[in-house]
């Protein structure tokens, strides 16, 4: 995933202003309009509209327009730096709405298995989807980590660890940093700082089950990859989304 | 324009003795020729529908495009140079597949399209809204046969477009419809006479209703007066029923009401409210009905602007977004949005979106997708375009299948499925194996839409029928003239001559007569030329 604010010339920091500023000007300067038979031109135009969707969908609150769609690959996460709102307590929640294409409840293997039936395709994202789900339990300390936790569940996990790497490190940080760099593929470090939040706070079971989960996740994988000629080097991520399957599995099984 | 009027009605007729008529012609005939006239063939693009005259059947591209090729004709007329490009304005909650099939019909009428945008979008260039202050703008359109919404975002020569919502099939012709209904039951109650299966009838209580629609825009109380409508037992039956602004207002309460859906839509999906609108734009015939501004008002706060003809500032704004393309306007840009959103079908039938509607275009995004069953080695790609939640609630697209994906365990290969929407909103889907790199790309052709053979095939028949008319045009033009220098001729005969010419003369004229009474075309044209050659000697 790209940085956003990198395509669109721009910091993390920039106000809401300045982005439509600065999306203005660029549309002025790449669109197709004005740049007649321009090819590049044309590809930049389309990585800005994605860009600035992204962060029009990342900064807006609640759910009016996106609230009914499952958070795709890049563009629609939604934010609430809002004060007191906990964002998994409220109707931003994706996955417990419509737009869900599984549905509401959403534990796929307590009420048939989703997979048997029929199609074709399934969506990674969805494993991805209902872990997260599971953590939506999460009381996050501060308005700030809420927002962390927020894109978590949405799987904005690049934006989670920007957010985080401006915010002091103590075990709720950590077990923020685990979850995001599990989302992004970094294993090791998500192992590593799942481990750390333990340490820091060794009586807080929620810490404790996702440590638990990494271990035993990448113990089942061990088991169940044999013989797919699955290596590290070249699907990195597909793996972590097999980890993360298992850490649905592992999820769903508990109690938590 | 030809004929001076400053629109074209989109009515299509084909007469009897097989030439095709477009514009205000077809529109005069269309009550003695009814099943052969074709109106509103808007409302079918992109579909399968089909229009079977004389056992051909005709797609609704080819139904736009005999009516694109007059226009195009008419504009060369008017200019006197050759028309081979366009920006053509569609309603702005047009699908994907109806995109495609206004892009193919300018393609058989032989314009190149270079553009197609959204008719609110376009009203709003032509009320030159980018002149004003920067605002938020709601263009309400209500055309004849759909209704759309946008809320704009207007700064400094940029028009955003926020969001758009609609509705296909709502539009005059249904408030029409809604009279009509009325009328035929008044009429039932009077005279104990169903008209609905009487076409020529059925034809002219439309047209009043139209007309009677029109009227109580400017009054509040209108007669329909219909003599000889239809016959009982031997005598003749007229319709007299007076129509008052209320009970019209009654009759089509609900479909005012219906707009209202969409108008609250889009602001909910711009994230605004209706006190945050700078203006209200009202375009399309349809606005113009008090009950339709009434309910604006109501609901906005405000009066609806209404400055510039309806029917026309689509028009103009296409012309203006047609200068930006070529380069001779400047300082102007239109960011235009998707309305519906796309996506593909994922397991149990569900409709996973890629691309939400009121995303900015041109376009380009990805989602990583994976398998469902252990060692499955192709997957099916049904792309879709809607709101629902099921895919068999929203309108496919189309299909591709992606093979040979490595074989593994579910869930474990990437397909990395793109949509990329240009900047006339039409769709690209490609799928590609992460794992092997291997891509298939489609861009949509549904099963509605026309191949590139069959769009071939279209431009041939339309050249080959331009070629047809320009012969009867041809033949019409030498008999005039052979005709005409037959009644000089005559005139000639008649005075003193000398013996040898007054020879020649007859039998030039009797051989030009001959030849009018055959159908060759060039023995006409000869015996033309020779009857004038005989006449200018005769002169000198």
């Amino acid at each position: 995933m790209t940085d956003p604010y990198k395509i669109m010339e721009l910091t993390p920091s920039a106000t809401d202003e300045e982005i439509k500023q600065a999306y203005r000007r660029l549309a002025k300067k790449y669109h197709p309009d004005l740049n007649p038979g321009n090819q590049e031109a044309t590809d930049k135009m389309q990585k800005i509209n994605a860009a600035y969707e992204q962060i029009k969908a990342m900064r807006q609150g609640g759910g009016s327009a996106y609230g009914g769609q499952p958070g795709g690959g890049t563009s629609s996460g939604q934010q609430n730096y809002g004060p007191g709102g906990n964002p998994f307590g409220q109707g931003g929640n994706p996955f417990g709405q419509n737009g869900n294409p599984f549905g509401p409840g959403g534990n796929p293997f307590g009420q048939g298995n989703p997979f048997g039936d029929g199609d074709f395709y399934k969506q990674f994202n969805e494993y991805f989807g209902r872990s997260q789900q599971q953590q939506r339990r999460h009381t996050a300390k501060s308005p700030r980590m809420q927002a962390v936790f927020h894109f978590l569940e949405n799987r904005q996990y690049l934006e989670a660890l920007r957010l985080l790497s401006e915010i002091e490190r103590d075990g709720e940080w950590f077990f923020a940093s685990a979850i995001a760099n599990a989302g992004t593929g970094n294993r090791v470090t998500a192992l590593n700082h799942a481990q750390q939040a333990v340490q820091l706070d060794p009586g807080n079971d929620e810490y404790l089950s996702l440590l638990e989960q990494f271990q035993q996740g990448s113990f089942a994988y061990r088991q169940s990859g044999e013989g797919h000629g699955f290596d590290m080097t070249r699907a990195a991520r597909s793996m972590m989304n097999c980890c993360a399957l298992q850490m649905v599995c592992l999820c769903c099984c508990r109690p938590c | 324009m030809r004929r001076g009027g400053r629109t074209t009605p989109s009515v299509v007729a084909f007469g009897k003795n097989g030439d095709r008529l477009v514009g205000q012609t077809a529109l005069r005939q269309a009550v003695t020729n009814s099943e052969r006239t074709i109106s509103s063939i808007k409302r079918e693009m992109g579909t399968k529908y089909k229009v079977n005259i004389d056992g051909r059947n005709y797609s609704p591209q080819e139904i736009s495009a005999l009516i694109l090729k007059k226009l195009k004709a008419d504009a060369e007329a008017f200019l006197g140079e050759t028309v081979s490009e366009a920006v053509i304005t569609v309603p702005a909650y047009f699908t994907d597949a109806q995109r495609q099939a206004t892009k193919d019909a300018g393609r058989i009428a032989g314009l190149e399209v270079q553009r197609i945008i959204n008719e609110p979008t376009a009203a709003a260039l032509a009320y030159g809204v980018d002149k004003e202050e920067p605002q938020k703008v709601m263009v309400y359109d209500l055309g004849g046969g759909t209704f759309d919404v946008s809320i704009l975002d207007i700064s400094n020569g940029v028009i955003e477009v926020l969001a758009t919502a609609g509705n296909n099939r709502l539009g005059g012709d249904d408030f029409d419809k809604f009279v009509v209904d009325y009328l035929v039951e008044e009429f039932k109650r009077e005279h104990r006479v169903d008209l609905t299966s009487n076409l020529v009838a059925m034809q002219r209580v439309k047209e009043a209703a139209e007309k009677a629609k029109i009227e109580l825009s400017a009054s509040t109380s209108t007669e329909i007066a219909l003599p000889y409508l239809t016959e009982a037992k031997g005598s003749p039956l007229h319709m007299e029923i007076t129509l008052t602004r209320a009970k019209f207002n009654e009759l089509t309460a609900h479909l005012v009401d219906a707009t209202m859906i969409p108008v609250k839509q889009a602001l909910e999906d711009a994230g605004l409210s209706a006190g945050s609108l700078g203006r209200i734009l009202l375009v399309g015939g349809s606005s113009r009905i008090p009950a339709v501004q009434e309910a604006v008002k109501n609901f906005a706060g405000k009066e609806g602007f209404k400055g510039i003809n309806p029917d026309e500032c689509v028009a103009m704004g296409a012309a203006l977004q047609g200068g930006v393309l070529i380069g001779s306007v400047t300082g102007l840009l239109l960011l235009d949005v998707t309305p519906l959103s796309l996506g593909i079908e994922t397991s149990g039938g569900h409709f996973t979106r890629v691309i939400d509607r009121n995303t900015t275009i041109p376009i380009s995004k990805s989602q990583i997708f994976s398998t469902v069953q252990n060692f499955q080695t192709n997957v099916e790609i049904n792309v879709l375009q809607g709101e629902r939640a099921m895919a068999k609630q929203n309108r496919s697209l189309g299909k591709f299948k992606l093979k040979g994906i490595q074989r593994a365990m579910r869930g474990v290969p990437q397909i990395e499925v793109t949509f990329t929407i240009d900047a006339n909103g039409i769709v690209n889907v490609s799928a590609k194996d992460l794992g092997t790199g291997k891509q298939q790309e489609i861009t949509l052709t549904d099963s509605s839409n026309m191949s590139d053979a069959d769009i071939e095939k279209a431009i041939r028949d339309a050249e080959q029928h331009a070629a047809e008319d320009a012969q009867v045009h041809l033949e019409a033009e030498a008999r005039n003239r052979t005709g005409k220098l037959i009644g000089q001729a005559e005139a000639i005969e008649k005075k003193s001559l000398d013996k040898a010419d007054k020879a020649k003369l007859a039998s030039a004229l009797k051989d030009a007569k001959k030849a009018l009474r055959g159908k060759n075309n060039d023995a006409i044209q000869a015996a033309g030329d020779y009857l004038e050659q005989v006449l200018s000697e005769l002169g000198r």
